[in-house]
């Protein structure tokens, strides 16, 4: 299943690749990254170590089926830091 | 006698069994204890026993049956860049006792970058002597197929800390699998070869609602590999030792080559009952790696690094966190 979100990140767990906790529309969702997920700032491919608390993000990925909180990102646009 | 040293733990006025003043609001009747701890075979423990206040408990570390006495040394850590970053660190000698007070300092907080400011990690290699020997890379594999790295440490021949995220993820399938430990390992060296883990505890803080607060855990090895490369001891210490203390970190950063451990030092910068919070560079991959104090040539765990942010975040081990790593030390 596709999602979309668009949300502040509130959680940057330190697993590699990095876990997120990502605040969107007043739900909690958890991101899983993998070393596919292409990360980009003002158009250009990023560390994913930029991500920290309070970056806004749009995230898109794909969720397991029956959740739509737990998501996997297939890319992740930096909005701002 | 080592095995003597491996029981040993004390704390500092009031014995482990007792009750004392809950410092983090995380006590209450033993159905909501956040810091219950259960496993993934389904067993919980008791409502965990508090020492609180400003008590201090200590449990030793142990060097292992192989040999004793290093100096804590990192070739090509330069503390001086720490110091420019606003965090007095250290080369983890006693020398760390004359550098200045956290407050003489004057923070950089400007970068957005989990390395927070200028990178000043060094690599540690080999990894054979302590405290690296106890610090461990994780291979982690959840019930989804998704696979982590993270990084884990001795406390007592078959338990290894490391941060709840790495043992048990919701949105992964609960869990883990498996995951692979590997102490010491350095690039494509394994120096002590590796254990599988398929046993798991945290608490229900974590497992129930994913609260940062509660975000730790531990792996239990079929084999005791703890007995041949010894552990860390760990300390829950008050808010007036650890507020300005140098604290060290050493874990598996993934943005290095794989295998390779990576070695930082920094002051805490701030504190909650919970949580610990430093600017000490930290990278994804090293979720789970201890932060500790080195003083008197013991080692004593004070955090579970699980965060980054800048400042970075560590689980802090209180009087609740303390308990429950006693238990699971001996499992």
């Amino acid at each position: 299943m596709s999602i979309t979100i668009e949300g502040n990140v509130t959680g940057v767990m330190e697993t590699f690749p990095l876990q997120l906790k990502v605040e969107a529309n007043g739900v909690s969702h958890h991101v899983t990254l993998s070393d596919r997920t292409r990360v980009t700032f003002r158009g250009a491919a990023v560390d994913p170590g930029l991500i920290m608390p309070s970056t806004k993000v749009r995230i898109d990925g794909r969720g397991p089926a029956g959740s739509a909180t737990a998501l996997a990102a297939e890319s992740i646009e930096i909005i701002s830091a | 006698m080592a095995q003597d040293k491996h029981q040993k733990a004390s704390s500092a006025g009031k014995s482990q069994e007792g009750r004392g003043g809950n410092e983090d609001g995380g006590g209450g009747s033993e159905a909501d204890d956040p810091h219950k701890s259960v496993s993934s075979g389904g067993d919980q423990s008791g409502e965990t026993t508090e020492t609180g206040g400003e008590k201090e408990s200590v449990a030793d570390d142990f060097q292992g049956e192989m040999e004793k006495g290093e100096l804590e040394r990192v070739a090509g850590f330069d503390p001086s860049n720490a110091l420019a970053e606003g965090q007095p660190a250290s080369m983890v000698t006693d020398e760390m006792t004359s550098l200045r007070d956290a407050d003489e300092l004057i923070p950089e907080f400007t970068s957005i970058e989990t390395v927070c400011g200028r990178d000043d990690r060094v690599r540690v290699s080999p990894c054979t002597a302590m405290p690296w020997r106890w610090i461990c890379q994780l291979f982690i594999t959840m019930p989804n197929g998704a696979g982590f790295r993270g990084t884990g440490w001795f406390i007592g021949p078959r338990c290894v800390m490391t941060a709840g995220h790495c043992v048990y993820s919701k949105a992964n399938g609960g869990w883990a699998r498996r995951i692979e430990v590997i102490p010491g390992m350095d690039a494509a060296n394994r120096p002590y070869g590796s254990a599988v883990g398929t046993r798991f505890w945290s608490v229900t803080g974590w497992t129930n609602g994913e609260n940062q607060n509660f975000d730790y855990g531990c792996i239990i090895l079929p084999t005791p590999l703890g007995n041949t490369v010894g552990w860390f001891g760990f300390a829950n210490l008050n808010d007036a030792s650890l507020r300005g203390m140098i604290a060290n970190n050493s874990g598996y950063a993934g943005d290095k080559p794989i295998g390779t451990q990576w070695f930082n030092s920094g002051t805490v910068t701030s504190l909650t009952a919970q949580k610990l919070y430093y600017m000490i560079d930290t990278y994804g991959g090293q979720s789970g790696s201890p932060m500790w104090r080195f003083a008197n040539n013991q080692r004593h765990a004070v955090g579970i690094h699980a965060y980054g942010g800048c400042p970075n975040s560590s689980t802090r081990i209180n009087a609740q966190v303390f308990n429950n790593m006693m238990s699971w030390r001996n499992l």
